[in-house]
Protein backbone atom coordinates (compact mmCIF):
# COMPACT_ATOMS: atom_id res chain seq x y z
CA UNK A 1 0.00 0.00 0.00
CA UNK A 2 1.74 3.16 -1.28
CA UNK A 3 -1.35 5.24 -1.00
CA UNK A 4 -1.59 9.21 -0.97
CA UNK A 5 -3.37 11.31 1.74
CA UNK A 6 -3.07 14.47 3.40
CA UNK A 7 -1.30 15.58 6.79
CA UNK A 8 -0.88 18.85 8.14
CA UNK A 9 2.53 20.04 9.34
CA UNK A 10 2.39 22.38 12.15
CA UNK A 11 5.66 24.44 12.34
CA UNK A 12 6.98 26.14 15.54
CA UNK A 13 4.45 29.14 15.84
CA UNK A 14 3.93 29.69 12.57
CA UNK A 15 0.28 29.90 10.91
CA UNK A 16 -1.18 27.26 9.68
CA UNK A 17 -0.67 24.07 10.19
CA UNK A 18 0.03 22.91 6.31
CA UNK A 19 -1.65 20.78 4.42
CA UNK A 20 1.00 18.33 2.43
CA UNK A 21 0.22 15.15 0.84
CA UNK A 22 2.15 12.31 1.25
CA UNK A 23 2.69 8.99 0.39
CA UNK A 24 2.85 5.84 2.98
CA UNK A 25 6.92 4.88 2.14
CA UNK A 26 7.49 9.10 2.21
CA UNK A 27 10.55 9.66 4.99
CA UNK A 28 9.75 12.19 7.38
CA UNK A 29 12.48 14.09 6.03
CA UNK A 30 11.31 13.60 2.66
CA UNK A 31 7.79 15.07 3.97
CA UNK A 32 9.94 18.22 5.40
CA UNK A 33 11.67 19.23 2.81
CA UNK A 34 9.03 19.20 0.28
CA UNK A 35 7.10 21.40 2.64
CA UNK A 36 10.01 23.70 3.40
CA UNK A 37 9.67 24.02 -0.56
CA UNK A 38 6.31 24.74 -0.64
CA UNK A 39 6.30 26.96 2.43
CA UNK A 40 9.64 28.98 2.61
CA UNK A 41 8.20 31.65 5.24
CA UNK A 42 6.86 28.78 7.51
CA UNK A 43 9.70 26.46 8.08
CA UNK A 44 12.85 26.13 9.18
CA UNK A 45 16.48 23.48 8.57
CA UNK A 46 14.60 20.20 8.50
CA UNK A 47 17.27 18.96 10.28
CA UNK A 48 16.42 20.99 13.24
CA UNK A 49 13.44 20.31 13.66
CA UNK A 50 11.98 17.23 16.30
CA UNK A 51 9.04 16.23 14.96
CA UNK A 52 6.14 14.59 16.98
CA UNK A 53 3.03 12.63 15.91
CA UNK A 54 -0.33 14.44 17.91
CA UNK A 55 -0.57 12.80 21.23
CA UNK A 56 3.01 11.44 20.98
CA UNK A 57 5.70 11.09 23.91
CA UNK A 58 8.60 10.34 22.29
CA UNK A 59 10.28 12.04 18.81
CA UNK A 60 9.59 10.81 15.32
CA UNK A 61 13.06 9.87 13.65
CA UNK A 62 13.43 11.53 10.57
CA UNK A 63 14.53 8.32 8.52
CA UNK A 64 11.02 6.62 9.95
CA UNK A 65 8.53 6.20 6.66
CA UNK A 66 5.68 8.17 7.33
CA UNK A 67 3.27 5.29 7.89
CA UNK A 68 5.44 3.82 10.54
CA UNK A 69 5.33 6.90 12.77
CA UNK A 70 2.69 6.38 14.39
CA UNK A 71 0.12 3.43 14.82
CA UNK A 72 -2.34 4.80 12.52
CA UNK A 73 -1.90 7.42 10.13
CA UNK A 74 -1.25 10.96 11.89
CA UNK A 75 -3.33 13.66 10.59
CA UNK A 76 -0.76 16.18 12.01
CA UNK A 77 3.05 16.62 12.81
CA UNK A 78 4.27 18.78 15.06
CA UNK A 79 7.70 20.03 14.40
CA UNK A 80 9.90 22.17 16.51
CA UNK A 81 13.02 22.94 17.36
CA UNK A 82 12.23 23.24 21.27
CA UNK A 83 12.29 19.38 22.08
CA UNK A 84 11.00 20.20 25.52
CA UNK A 85 8.83 23.43 26.54
CA UNK A 86 9.40 24.34 30.07
CA UNK A 87 6.17 25.41 31.55
CA UNK A 88 6.40 27.74 34.48
CA UNK A 89 2.61 28.13 36.00
CA UNK A 90 1.98 30.27 38.76
CA UNK A 91 -1.19 30.13 41.20
CA UNK A 92 -0.06 30.67 45.57
CA UNK A 93 3.34 29.86 44.55
CA UNK A 94 5.41 28.20 41.52
CA UNK A 95 5.72 24.43 39.62
CA UNK A 96 7.31 23.87 36.46
CA UNK A 97 8.11 20.89 34.13
CA UNK A 98 8.82 19.86 31.07
CA UNK A 99 6.32 19.12 27.91
CA UNK A 100 6.67 18.00 24.71
CA UNK A 101 5.67 20.89 21.96
CA UNK A 102 2.36 19.01 21.08
CA UNK A 103 1.13 18.69 24.79
CA UNK A 104 -2.12 20.88 24.85
CA UNK A 105 -2.91 23.34 27.42
CA UNK A 106 -5.59 21.09 28.58
CA UNK A 107 -3.05 18.74 29.50
CA UNK A 108 -0.57 21.62 31.63
CA UNK A 109 -3.90 22.59 33.01
CA UNK A 110 -4.86 19.19 34.74
CA UNK A 111 -1.08 18.41 35.62
CA UNK A 112 -1.60 22.36 37.08
CA UNK A 113 -4.39 21.68 38.99
CA UNK A 114 -2.86 18.47 40.48
CA UNK A 115 0.06 20.45 41.75
CA UNK A 116 -1.49 23.32 43.67
CA UNK A 117 -4.44 21.05 44.67
CA UNK A 118 -6.82 23.43 43.58
CA UNK A 119 -10.58 22.58 44.22
CA UNK A 120 -11.23 20.46 41.25
CA UNK A 121 -14.82 20.99 41.19
CA UNK A 122 -14.56 25.08 39.61
CA UNK A 123 -13.25 25.61 36.48
CA UNK A 124 -9.88 27.05 35.63
CA UNK A 125 -8.32 28.19 32.96
CA UNK A 126 -4.44 29.24 32.10
CA UNK A 127 -3.49 32.57 31.09
CA UNK A 128 -0.86 34.12 29.41
CA UNK A 129 1.41 37.13 30.58
CA UNK A 130 -0.48 37.60 33.84
CA UNK A 131 -3.30 36.48 35.61
CA UNK A 132 -5.36 38.97 33.82
CA UNK A 133 -3.94 37.72 30.68
CA UNK A 134 -5.27 35.83 27.97
CA UNK A 135 -7.11 32.92 28.91
CA UNK A 136 -5.91 29.71 26.99
CA UNK A 137 -7.60 27.91 24.45
CA UNK A 138 -7.44 24.06 25.80
CA UNK A 139 -6.80 22.74 21.98
CA UNK A 140 -3.60 25.37 22.10
CA UNK A 141 -0.06 23.15 22.12
CA UNK A 142 2.72 24.53 24.03
CA UNK A 143 5.05 24.73 20.89
CA UNK A 144 2.82 27.26 19.77
CA UNK A 145 4.00 29.61 22.54
CA UNK A 146 7.10 29.63 22.48
CA UNK A 147 9.66 31.37 20.29
CA UNK A 148 13.32 28.90 19.99
CA UNK A 149 15.74 29.58 21.12
CA UNK A 150 14.04 30.22 24.13
CA UNK A 151 12.31 27.16 25.17
CA UNK A 152 10.28 28.54 27.78
CA UNK A 153 6.86 29.81 28.98
CA UNK A 154 5.21 31.69 32.02
CA UNK A 155 1.18 30.73 32.38
CA UNK A 156 -1.13 31.80 35.29
CA UNK A 157 -3.43 29.26 36.84
CA UNK A 158 -7.16 30.78 37.32
CA UNK A 159 -10.66 30.33 38.32
CA UNK A 160 -12.57 31.10 34.86
CA UNK A 161 -14.63 33.97 35.08
CA UNK A 162 -18.51 33.51 34.79
CA UNK A 163 -20.02 35.49 31.88
CA UNK A 164 -22.17 38.42 34.21
CA UNK A 165 -24.43 40.89 32.38
CA UNK B 1 -8.02 30.83 -7.70
CA UNK B 2 -11.17 32.42 -5.90
CA UNK B 3 -14.56 31.51 -7.20
CA UNK B 4 -16.12 33.99 -9.42
CA UNK B 5 -19.40 35.31 -7.66
CA UNK B 6 -17.98 34.43 -4.29
CA UNK B 7 -16.88 37.27 -2.01
CA UNK B 8 -13.70 37.41 0.14
CA UNK B 9 -15.37 36.60 3.44
CA UNK B 10 -16.94 33.94 2.04
CA UNK B 11 -13.63 32.44 0.36
CA UNK B 12 -12.35 33.15 4.06
CA UNK B 13 -14.88 31.24 5.33
CA UNK B 14 -14.61 28.53 3.42
CA UNK B 15 -10.86 27.93 4.03
CA UNK B 16 -11.02 27.77 7.07
CA UNK B 17 -13.63 24.86 6.72
CA UNK B 18 -10.23 23.25 5.38
CA UNK B 19 -8.21 24.09 8.12
CA UNK B 20 -6.70 21.14 10.45
CA UNK B 21 -8.61 22.79 13.19
CA UNK B 22 -12.40 22.52 11.72
CA UNK B 23 -11.41 19.12 10.17
CA UNK B 24 -10.22 17.72 13.37
CA UNK B 25 -13.50 18.93 15.05
CA UNK B 26 -15.83 17.17 12.32
CA UNK B 27 -13.94 14.06 12.94
CA UNK B 28 -14.03 13.86 16.28
CA UNK B 29 -17.77 14.36 16.52
CA UNK B 30 -17.48 17.88 17.59
CA UNK B 31 -19.24 19.93 14.89
CA UNK B 32 -19.58 20.12 11.38
CA UNK B 33 -22.17 21.57 8.74
CA UNK B 34 -25.52 21.27 8.02
CA UNK B 35 -25.78 22.08 4.34
CA UNK B 36 -29.24 24.02 3.30
CA UNK B 37 -29.74 25.27 0.02
CA UNK B 38 -32.48 27.63 1.42
CA UNK B 39 -29.60 29.31 3.62
CA UNK B 40 -27.39 31.53 1.63
CA UNK B 41 -24.32 33.59 2.41
CA UNK B 42 -23.48 35.26 4.83
CA UNK B 43 -25.56 32.89 6.27
CA UNK B 44 -24.15 29.21 7.51
CA UNK B 45 -25.64 26.53 10.06
CA UNK B 46 -23.37 24.78 11.66
CA UNK B 47 -24.06 21.85 14.36
CA UNK B 48 -22.50 21.42 17.76
CA UNK B 49 -22.68 18.28 19.56
CA UNK B 50 -24.19 18.34 22.90
CA UNK B 51 -23.28 15.30 25.75
CA UNK B 52 -26.05 12.60 26.30
CA UNK B 53 -28.49 14.11 28.61
CA UNK B 54 -31.86 11.77 29.02
CA UNK B 55 -33.91 12.51 25.78
CA UNK B 56 -32.13 15.71 24.74
CA UNK B 57 -30.60 16.39 20.91
CA UNK B 58 -27.04 15.35 20.87
CA UNK B 59 -26.56 18.44 18.72
CA UNK B 60 -27.73 21.88 18.48
CA UNK B 61 -27.79 23.77 15.36
CA UNK B 62 -26.49 27.08 15.13
CA UNK B 63 -27.49 29.87 12.71
CA UNK B 64 -24.73 32.03 11.71
CA UNK B 65 -24.63 34.96 10.25
CA UNK B 66 -20.99 35.80 9.00
CA UNK B 67 -21.03 39.10 6.89
CA UNK B 68 -17.57 40.59 6.74
CA UNK B 69 -15.57 37.44 8.55
CA UNK B 70 -13.77 37.19 9.66
CA UNK B 71 -12.86 40.74 10.02
CA UNK B 72 -16.24 41.29 11.69
CA UNK B 73 -16.77 38.01 14.46
CA UNK B 74 -19.56 35.53 13.77
CA UNK B 75 -23.19 35.93 15.63
CA UNK B 76 -25.31 33.10 15.84
CA UNK B 77 -28.51 31.82 17.30
CA UNK B 78 -29.87 28.15 18.30
CA UNK B 79 -31.82 27.20 15.15
CA UNK B 80 -34.89 24.60 14.17
CA UNK B 81 -33.65 23.40 11.10
CA UNK B 82 -36.58 21.33 10.25
CA UNK B 83 -38.84 24.35 10.74
CA UNK B 84 -36.27 26.86 9.37
CA UNK B 85 -36.36 29.18 12.28
CA UNK B 86 -34.81 30.23 15.42
CA UNK B 87 -35.15 27.26 17.88
CA UNK B 88 -38.20 27.83 20.30
CA UNK B 89 -37.10 29.30 23.25
CA UNK B 90 -38.11 26.56 25.66
CA UNK B 91 -35.89 24.52 23.59
CA UNK B 92 -32.82 25.77 24.02
CA UNK B 93 -29.88 24.11 26.32
CA UNK B 94 -30.39 24.99 29.75
CA UNK B 95 -27.99 24.53 32.76
CA UNK B 96 -26.06 26.03 35.21
CA UNK B 97 -23.10 28.30 35.45
CA UNK B 98 -22.07 29.61 31.85
CA UNK B 99 -24.06 27.21 30.25
CA UNK B 100 -27.15 29.18 31.81
CA UNK B 101 -25.47 32.74 30.53
CA UNK B 102 -24.64 31.89 27.23
CA UNK B 103 -27.87 30.63 25.95
CA UNK B 104 -30.00 32.84 27.87
CA UNK B 105 -33.35 33.23 26.36
CA UNK B 106 -34.00 36.18 28.49
CA UNK B 107 -31.92 39.04 26.48
CA UNK B 108 -32.01 41.13 23.27
CA UNK B 109 -35.47 38.28 22.20
CA UNK B 110 -32.62 35.57 22.02
CA UNK B 111 -31.09 36.88 18.77
CA UNK B 112 -27.62 35.79 20.05
CA UNK B 113 -25.72 33.76 22.22
CA UNK B 114 -24.60 35.33 25.11
CA UNK B 115 -21.04 34.77 24.70
CA UNK B 116 -18.27 36.72 24.47
CA UNK B 117 -16.97 34.94 21.50
CA UNK B 118 -20.17 36.43 19.64
CA UNK B 119 -19.89 39.71 18.07
CA UNK B 120 -24.08 40.64 18.76
CA UNK B 121 -23.29 39.99 22.23
CA UNK B 122 -19.75 41.26 22.64
CA UNK B 123 -20.54 44.48 21.02
CA UNK B 124 -23.06 45.80 23.88
CA UNK B 125 -20.48 44.83 26.90
CA UNK B 126 -17.54 46.90 26.52
CA UNK B 127 -16.60 45.15 29.82
CA UNK B 128 -15.94 42.22 28.67
CA UNK B 129 -12.89 42.75 27.04
CA UNK B 130 -11.01 43.68 30.12
CA UNK B 131 -13.18 40.78 32.11
CA UNK B 132 -12.44 37.48 29.73
CA UNK B 133 -9.33 38.00 27.34
CA UNK B 134 -9.10 35.75 24.75
CA UNK B 135 -12.31 34.33 24.19
CA UNK B 136 -13.48 37.74 21.87
CA UNK B 137 -13.02 38.12 18.59
CA UNK B 138 -10.23 38.97 16.83
CA UNK B 139 -9.75 39.08 12.61
CA UNK B 140 -7.30 36.32 13.21
CA UNK B 141 -9.57 34.15 14.63
CA UNK B 142 -11.51 31.46 12.75
CA UNK B 143 -14.85 29.40 13.09
CA UNK B 144 -13.16 27.26 15.83
CA UNK B 145 -12.85 29.70 18.03
CA UNK B 146 -16.68 30.17 18.10
CA UNK B 147 -17.24 26.66 18.00
CA UNK B 148 -14.74 25.26 20.95
CA UNK B 149 -15.67 27.48 23.58
CA UNK B 150 -19.22 26.49 22.61
CA UNK B 151 -19.00 23.17 22.29
CA UNK B 152 -17.20 22.65 25.25
CA UNK B 153 -20.06 24.24 27.32
CA UNK B 154 -22.59 21.99 25.53
CA UNK B 155 -19.88 18.69 26.84
CA UNK B 156 -19.81 20.12 30.21
CA UNK B 157 -21.32 19.00 33.79
CA UNK B 158 -23.06 22.38 33.50
CA UNK B 159 -25.46 21.59 30.41
CA UNK B 160 -28.58 20.08 31.72
CA UNK B 161 -30.07 19.13 28.90
CA UNK B 162 -33.20 21.25 26.94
Amino acid sequence: MNNEHEVYIQIEDADGPHPIKVRDDDTIATVLARLRAEHPHANHEPELLAVFAEDAEEETHKDAKFCECHPHRPKILHCHRCREVKVTVFYNGEEARSFRPNAKIRRVTEWAKEKFKVDASRKWVLRTGSAEGDILDADTHVGKLVKFPDCNVTLFLTERCLIQG
Amino acid sequence: MPDSGVGLDEECFREHLASFDFREGVEFGKWGMHEDEAVQWPHAVIWVAAALRGENPLRYYLFFNLAHYPKTGPTAYVWDCEKKTKLELAKWPKGTGNVQMVFRTNWNDAAALYAPWDRLAADGHPEWPAKHPGLLWTPKNTIVNYLRPTHALLTSDEYHGA
